[in-house]
């Protein structure tokens, strides 16, 4: 009965690691200072670190609201900006004008296309490789979509990762997902997926899945050493 | 009549429900209707539609229309009994925008937007209905084109990320030129220009270098550097974009100080606009940055997807957008730019448009 009650502990307190985002790449290690993300380190004498990503929500602390002098109708209030997936709570994730969309982009990958667009880093949802005389379409291509076959500038972000889609595929690992399971994921070890709304069945795949931003161990910020294409192959591969 | 002035959040989630089921009836109409207003050029017409601010306040903001590819100046053919009789190969190319950033306008009312996706400039000409392109192939093929200006004669500046250079185009497209270096200095990684006709000057804001450069414009490669990496009032983290307005002002952006630093002509400090914060007036990812005729400075904030506008005091008067993919709402907009008109231009990377909105003066 004790141990029972002990096993029924453990696993718990393993089940409560998903549900707060335990995954690979996540862990002890996390930390953006010396990494390529520790934008205070451009010149001496930077002290923020966090903030780069991270923006404080100061409209809180200002005793006055600074007034919007053609519009006397709005009250002064914050902003939207991207959030975090991995925020605890019922918290939308993102936000709700594209909770219907199937093309919506998610904000957390907005946060990433923010900087990396080229100007404070290689874009990276660029690049069309067909010169501009190719069969064109107004469809604008997903992200990181490479415009041309195959994988010739990046892999696409921003889409459903769900069991459908792995069985379509064929050569897809199965994710586990259900509406019960507060972040999907994929792989062993166990690569994030993240849900659009709390009550989705599946999640999406993002520029999270497969970099911890936190983390630059592996190099690139990667969840999990890619030698071998061990990461591609934790999707890729049946 | 709809109206989407504001961020989208919290409270306004029911609001919000109801602007879209609103909006899922009326915006395709109003869509088409805005693209043919535009098409006529200056017409004044009484149609009400997307305004900031909401009335009762006098509506400064209005929105015109957007620009999305081919399609804008090559409405699609009506497919009648002999079309399809004669030809199933004659259906039209359809080119759409891929990721806009920079945009310019030349002396001809021609818009010029650099696409980052499809490495290269898409040059708008909606009197004449023509769709050309800068820098698709050839000896001045584009890569990562971000910024671009446009100086009297029509020369086209186009700085790219990826060559780390900017190209110079005369006004039929051919390459005439690039700057890499000022002097001895090479520019890192130019993002943000802006042209400053008075002095003949090219401002290349190097998002890398930390400084901005102000290219000779009577000799390429001779000039000037300001700035380098810092907090200080003198200094920049990763400027993004430059402007100028009418007393030769300089405004960049220093994104990752998160403000609007402001310089006289020579680079005396003036001032700084904004914090960082999600507050009104506040920035997180101020990006494109621009002037209307009466020097209200327009701020671009990829994070907030909107833009803000401030007077010459650095006073906050209204933003516009929110994230989203109706009119009036922007997914990572990057660049902007106003016309001798007060016709301002929003590049909306991930939505792939460029929305038109006309100011309407104070």
């Amino acid at each position: 009965m004790k141990r029972n009650k002990f096993l029924l502990v453990i696993v718990m307190l393993a089940l409560s690691g998903y549900a707060y985002g335990q995954f690979a790449g996540d862990g002890s290690k996390n930390t953006i200072v010396g990494t390529k993300h520790d934008l205070h380190a451009t010149f001496s004498g930077g002290t923020a670190v966090c903030e780069y990503c991270h923006v404080p929500h100061k409209f809180n602390s200002l005793t006055t609201q600074p007034p919007l002098l053609w519009n006397v109708q709005v009250k002064p209030g914050p902003f939207a900006t991207y959030s975090s997936p991995s925020f605890d709570g019922a918290a939308n994730i993102r936000d709700p004008s594209t909770a219907s969309s199937t093309s919506g982009a998610s904000y957390m990958s907005l946060l990433c296309l923010s900087c990396h667009d080229g100007t404070i880093t290689q874009a990276s949802f660029y690049q069309i490789t067909s010169a501009m005389g190719g069969s064109g379409s107004t469809t604008p291509p997903i992200i990181g979509e490479s415009g041309g076959a195959g994988l010739q500038n990046d892999h696409p972000v921003d889409f459903t990762y769900s069991v459908a889609l792995a069985t379509t595929d064929g050569g897809l690992k199965q994710p586990t997902e259900g509406a019960s399971v507060r972040i999907p994921y994929v792989g062993s070890p166990a690569l994030p997926l993240f849900k659009d709304q709390p009550t989705d069945v599946s999640g999406r795949l993002e520029c999270a899945t497969c970099h911890n931003p936190h983390n630059a161990t592996n190099g690139k910020f990667l969840r999990m050493a890619n030698s071998g294409s061990s990461l591609c192959l934790n999707c890729h591969g049946v | 009549m709809i109206a989407t002035p504001s961020s989208l959040r919290g409270t306004r989630f029911w609001f919000l429900c109801l602007a879209l089921i609103a909006s899922a009836c009326v915006v395709p109409a109003l869509v088409s209707g805005q693209k043919n207003r535009l098409k006529k050029s200056d017409r004044a017409e009484k149609t009400v539609d997307m305004v900031w601010p909401l009335p009762p306040d006098k509506p400064r903001v209005r929105y015109l229309g957007s620009l999305t590819g081919s399609t804008d100046v090559q409405p699609p053919r009506k497919k009648g009994w002999l079309t399809k009789l004669i030809n199933e190969e004659e259906i039209q190319r359809v080119i759409g925008l891929g990721r806009p950033a920079g945009i310019a306008i030349d002396s001809k009312g021609r818009i010029y937007v650099a696409d980052t996706f499809r490495g290269a400039v898409f040059i708008f000409d909606l009197e004449k209905k023509t769709l050309d392109f800068i820098g698709a192939d050839g000896r001045g093929k584009l890569a990562n084109p971000y910024g671009i200006a446009i100086d009297s004669k029509d020369n086209v500046y186009v700085s790219d990320t990826k060559l780390k250079r900017v190209n110079v185009y005369d006004v039929a497209g051919n390459l005439t030129g690039s700057i890499t270096k000022i002097g001895a200095e090479t520019i890192e990684n130019p993002a943000g220009v802006a042209i400053d006709a008075p002095g003949n000057r090219l401002l290349i804001a190097d998002s890398r270098g930390h400084k901005i450069f102000a290219a000779d414009l009577t000799q390429l490669g001779r000039g000037v550097s300001f700035g380098k990496a810092g907090e200080g009032d003198d200094e920049f983290h990763f400027p993004n974009s430059v402007a100028v307005d009418h007393q030769r002002r300089i405004y960049v952006t220093d994104m990752m100080n998160f403000c609007i630093k402001v310089f006289d002509k020579d680079f005396k400090f003036l001032r700084r606009i904004g914090e960082h914060g999600t507050g009104f007036g506040m920035f997180d990812r101020p990006k494109g940055v621009a002037l209307d005729s009466q020097d209200h400075i327009y701020v671009v904030d990829s994070s907030f997807s909107n833009f803000q506008i401030f007077n010459p005091d650095g006073q906050l008067m209204l933003f516009v957008g929110g994230f989203g993919l109706q009119p009036g709402l922007f997914r990572l907009p990057s660049g902007i730019h106003i016309d001798g008109r007060d016709r301002i231009y929003v590049s909306d990377q991930v939505n792939s448009r460029v929305q038109i909105f006309q100011f309407l003066g104070t």
